[in-house]
């Protein structure tokens, strides 16, 4: 423990929370009752990681597994303050962190993506939410593997079938906008 | 791209591109995260004050711990507070109408007398894990854990809270510590940290004498255990939504069913070897019961309070005490401070369920007995926790607020008979054991926890 004290610094944790401090928000605000209670639970978080130096030395997909563990205590704590408990079988949503915002926000913004975000439809849940945690959250292949609970050998394969999947459908696409622009 | 790109994503870098814009983050999210690090700015440096991280303040601090600026976080001290003669007799009152109110409630629905034996009482079950550190079984025996922060290893009192001793699993160390569920005296479960989630956990039968290292029935891609158990040899397991059961204690699993809705949220509890209760809080909540021991379930109706026109938003703390009577609470609106919950008690094993008393605040959370429900408000960083014990006096819920510093309502347990322990963590890192006996009025310091950082 000592060890660990004597290397780490507060650079640490913000690069700590610029790592993980979105995906760890994502996750509470998809579950927690309000925007403010999310960033309550988000801060109460990382303050924890805070008090864990041992945290710093650990790879990457392992701080992020024990981010999500604190988080769903966390979270499981506040259903149970505000009479939503037990939720008891709450790290099964981490499966699942799917949000309202999806690429949704983009693509009635721009009909450029409209398409794309059709296709984007058409995968399986678990598909999207790996695209979401690959390129919403810019995660390695070993921590979305950690926060999914999956070999990073499965996440790989399966981020690589989708993304031929993605590129097939798009590039059929006749009315595709932008395409070689 | 800032992380390693597959050769896919190397040959299409527009698509890639273009998820990322589809993908980027709301504008008012990147508002909370900012929110979020300014604040926790703020903590960092308040935490720089703390001993176990001293090391950190010689460190330059050009990001979070940039600013010196103190929070206005202070450390709480340990103390009890001092009781007006006005308050005293307000804990009179309301102990005499708690002792009183049930039969006063027995007589108006007074039943033939009847030889059958007093109902058994089902074993009070919890878990500990990093916020939830204390977990009274009943007046003389309780577990404990130093919260996963401060890498603890699991504690058991048998008087009461005044001594704890260290019972942990030969070669566990405190830091690979998941979750420890409590079924009893004697009995308990650790899920240790691990790579595989429902991989084994470790299991004792005596109170933490001897452990045995055994296994979940693991089913691949599959991560989330949550056992319960109605006795030491009959249990059930919960892995997403498939549920196993065993009949040995643990040492072998067999599957019994799926749960019927392929949902989030699930919380599952068991009155009999053959009734078993679960909910789900997608919206609306919804209760089921099944009485083939979790082979077939059927959605349980509730009485809508006559206030309420929508169905229940969330369920929770759905508790048996004996077979036949039940509690739960039920939560009505939008979510949200003006949300409005009830108690709902059965005492016919679940055939039919009543609301006791009127409203309840928001923030009821757990049930005590069937005029006692705890409350609990704030809590989150800045805002401090207020607990209080909510009374059924003629019909009407009393609220009182609890008499004592807390930190984490995972770390305070009330039973029935109104006596309760709080753990508090002590400026010095010691963790304190205070006693009430008069559900939270007044509070002693009766003892400490051994092991911690």
């Amino acid at each position: 423990m000592a060890h660990c004290e004597k290397d780490a610094s507060p650079g640490d944790y913000a690069d700590l929370f610029r790592s993980y401090g979105s995906i760890i928000f994502a996750y509470l605000h998809f579950h927690a009752s309000s925007r403010e209670e999310a960033e309550d639970l988000t801060l109460d978080v990382f303050t924890a990681a805070l008090t864990n130096p041992t945290l710093l030395t650990w790879s990457g997909p392992r701080q992020l597994s024990w981010l999500k563990r604190v988080a769903s205590n966390k979270l499981v704590d506040s259903y149970r303050r505000h009479n939503r408990r037990p939720a008891v079988a709450l790290d099964q949503v981490a499966e699942t962190l799917l949000d309202e915002h999806g690429p949704e926000h983009v693509a009635l913004l721009n009909e450029d993506y409209a398409q794309l975000h059709e296709q984007i439809k058409q995968l399986s849940p678990l598909q999207q939410e790996i695209l979401r945690l690959r390129y919403g959250h810019g995660l390695h292949t070993a921590e979305i593997a950690a926060l999914l609970n999956k070999s990073e050998q499965a996440i790989r394969q399966m981020l690589s079938r989708t993304i031929g999947l993605l590129r097939t459908m798009y590039d059929i696409q006749p009315t595709r906008k932008g395409e070689g622009v | 791209m800032n992380f390693n790109p597959l050769p896919e994503e190397q040959e299409r870098p527009e698509l890639i591109s273009r998820l990322q814009e589809m993908y980027q983050m709301l504008p008012e999210d990147r508002e909370s995260l900012a929110r979020i690090q300014a604040r926790l700015l703020q903590v960092a440096s308040t935490k720089l004050d703390e001993p176990s991280l001293s090391s950190f303040s010689s460190g330059t601090s050009e990001t979070i711990v940039a600013s010196k600026t103190r929070n206005h976080l202070s450390v709480r001290k340990p103390g009890l507070h001092r009781f007006s003669v006005i308050a005293a007799l307000f804990i009179v009152c309301l102990i005499t109408a708690a002792a009183v109110f049930p039969f006063v409630l027995m007589k108006g629905t007074s039943q033939p007398p009847t030889v059958s034996p007093p109902p058994q009482k089902l074993m009070r079950a919890g878990m500990l894990n990093a916020i939830h550190s204390l977990h009274m079984v009943n007046e003389r025996v309780g577990w404990a854990m130093q919260n996963a922060q401060n890498y603890g290893p699991v504690l058991r009192t048998i008087d009461g809270g005044k001594t704890w001793k260290p019972i942990m699993p030969p070669g566990l160390a405190v830091n690979k510590i998941e979750q420890v569920y409590i079924f009893d005296e004697t009995m308990a479960l650790i899920n240790p940290i691990s790579d595989k989630e429902c991989g084994d956990f470790y299991r004792t039968m005596d109170g933490g004498a001897t452990w045995q290292r055994l296994a979940w029935p693991v089913i691949p891609t599959q991560h989330y255990c949550l056992p319960t158990f109605l006795d030491h040899t009959h249990g059930w397991v919960l892995e997403n939504d498939v549920l196993f059961n065993t009949n040995d204690g643990g040492k072998s699993w067999r599957q019994v069913g799926i749960l019927p809705p392929k949902s989030y949220g699930y919380s599952l509890t068991w009155s009999s070897l053959q009734t078993g209760w679960l909910f789900t809080n997608t919206f609306p909540a919804t209760l089921y019961v099944t009485h083939d021991s979790g082979r077939t379930w059927q959605q349980q109706l509730l009485p809508t309070p006559p206030q309420q026109t929508q169905s229940a938003r969330s369920l929770g703390s759905l508790t048996f005490f004996t077979q036949e009577e039940g509690f739960l609470i039920a939560t009505f609106g939008k979510g949200g401070q003006s949300d409005q919950a009830y108690l709902y008690r059965t005492q016919d094993s679940g055939n039919s369920w009543q609301i006791a008393g009127g409203t309840l605040p928001w923030s009821a959370w757990q049930v005590v007995d069937n005029t006692h429900v705890l409350a609990s408000e704030g809590g989150a960083m800045g805002r401090p926790l207020k607990i209080s014990l909510l009374t059924l006096i003629k019909g009407k819920w009393v609220q009182t607020s609890i008499k004592m510093t807390i930190k984490d309502a995972g770390s305070i347990d009330i039973l029935p008979s109104l006596t309760g322990l709080v753990l508090q963590r002590a400026a010095n890192g010691i963790t304190e054991v205070y006693k009430t006996s008069n559900g939270g009025k007044s509070w002693q310091k009766i003892g400490i926890l051994p092991g911690g950082a």
